[in-house]
């Protein structure tokens, strides 16, 4: 899996990339615009990291470029700015995900991970994990054959997570795409939904789909032990 | 509504935060303090050999510095990147509707601390406003009020038409006060909210008898023509 990381800030670059390599990533980084459009243009990227403000060639332009000759190589765009102009703006120009500066590491990795699955996924109808099932089209979820009653914001919570089954995804990444929020929470909001997912989608049966993964946030996974927790050693709980 | 405003002479204030400063520049101030300490802490641990613990020590202290930092950071950008609406932004919206689904979204988090999460008040209340923005809003107000509620108690929201303006009154019973106040995430959340509810033209007026806390927010009511003139944009 090989990363393209545009970033002038040579500190920020150097750290991005250590975690990345120790997450056994092949990773290129190019400190101006110029650079990283052509990098982008010769060599197969799996992901592309890329800041907005970079010298010689603005983000923005080298995201158009891209677009044209590459238009499904997933781009995630790091920023400044958060108001929701601009992150539709950025999303509107052809960027996959959006993450605001300052980030954690942990942060950024998680959302690699989701744009990688997402990129290799085709757009299903019905999404399945083991034995739950989620009709998108019909509005429908099933466990073993059972019927899940959810509510609507339920719903899009287990969608989410189903979508991006065997991945970790952080408590920022499900307010954003799942209350369609810019900013942090101030309570728990995210955990108290879980649980009451938790509740209807895992009590009952043997084998518990939705793990806590601490200090990170969530995943939803058949496997008796999550991928997650393989990949990075993060701790994870039922 | 909310009848608090109407015991014992309240503490009024347009603001959270104290006098004479804006609240950028409190913040800006208020970053000094985990910096300094971060500063000095990873002075000191390369000052000299160290055991491996007091490494890991500093480490652990110096990653909540930056925790705290992040937390003021988050919230100076989002004070600076406001901006007002576009006027292609605005539409006519159901402030009523928007805060009940937004307090139904929290009841069951209010739940799991036994608040009492109520809207009471009558409709249809219109205003002008990007939608977007304003659910945002909505749920900033009433996530951050509900995590400074204290338990058992009741955190209440009134909306009503009063003289051509929208009035929603959020009170609460104030809870202990929380790590790092007046810096922490709620009440910058408040702070935030206060921000942007005024970049909406509304006017944001703050009370405080004994420990009931009461945000009220006032602003212009869109007019039934406007509600019901395609010009004016759809009734959402």
């Amino acid at each position: 899996m090989r990363i393209l990381i545009a970033e002038d800030d040579e500190a920020l670059a150097k750290f991005v990339r250590q975690g990345l390599e120790g997450e056994h990533y092949a990773v290129d980084v190019f400190p101006d615009g110029e650079q990283a459009r052509t990098a982008a243009n010769e060599i197969e990227y799996d992901v592309v990291i890329l800041d907005l403000n970079l010298p010689k060639l603005d983000g923005v332009s080298v995201l158009r470029q891209l677009r044209v000759k590459k238009p499904s190589l997933p781009v995630l765009v790091l920023t400044q700015r958060t108001r929701v102009e601009d992150r539709v703006q950025c999303l509107d120009t052809g960027a996959d995900d959006y993450l605001p500066k300052p980030f954690s590491f942990s942060e950024l990795s998680a959302r690699i991970r989701a744009l990688v699955r997402r990129s290799h996924l085709p757009s299903e109808s019905v999404l399945t994990v083991a034995d739950l099932k989620l009709d998108r089209v019909e509005h429908r979820v099933e466990r073993s054959g059972r019927r899940i009653e959810l509510t609507t914001k339920e719903f899009s919570l287990l969608e989410y997570l189903m979508r991006n089954a065997g991945r970790r995804v952080t408590r920022s990444m499900i307010i954003e795409h799942v209350w369609n929020l810019t900013f942090d929470t101030t309570t728990n909001v995210v955990d108290v939904y879980i649980n009451y997912l938790r509740r209807k989608v895992d009590d009952g049966h043997p084998s518990k789909l939705i793990h806590t993964v601490r200090g990170v946030g969530y995943e939803l996974s058949g496997a008796s032990e999550p991928q997650a927790t393989q990949a990075s050693g993060s701790e994870v709980t039922e | 509504m909310s009848g608090t405003g109407s015991q014992r002479a309240p503490h009024r204030r347009n603001s959270s935060l104290p006098k004479g400063r804006s609240p950028l520049a409190h913040l800006l101030h208020a970053l000094n303090q985990p910096l300094t300490g971060l500063q000095c802490s990873l002075e000191l641990a390369t000052a000299g050999p160290r055991r491996t613990e007091q490494y890991i020590r500093t480490l652990r202290d110096a990653l909540d510095l930056t925790g705290r930092m992040r937390i003021l950071v988050e919230a100076i950008r989002d004070l600076s990147d406001g901006q007002p609406m576009e006027p292609e932004e605005i539409e006519i919206c159901l402030l009523d509707d928007l805060l009940r689904d937004t307090a139904d979204g929290l009841l069951p988090v209010a739940a799991t601390r036994n608040i009492l999460l109520s809207v009471v008040g009558n409709a249809p209340l219109p205003v002008r406003a990007c939608r977007a923005r304003l659910e945002g809003l909505i749920f900033r107000i009433l996530d951050s009020a509900l995590s400074l509620t204290l338990e058992g108690t009741e955190l209440r929201v009134g909306a009503e038409a009063k003289h051509g303006e929208v009035w929603v009154v959020v009170s609460w019973n104030q809870g202990p006060s929380p790590d790092h106040s007046p810096f922490s995430r709620p009440e910058l959340g408040l702070l935030i909210a206060q921000a942007g509810w005024e970049q909406l033209g509304a006017e944001w007026i703050t009370t405080r008898v004994e420990n009931m806390q009461t945000c009220t927010i006032r602003l212009p009511l869109a007019s039934f023509r406007q509600t019901h003139d395609p010009d004016f944009g759809d009734l959402k």
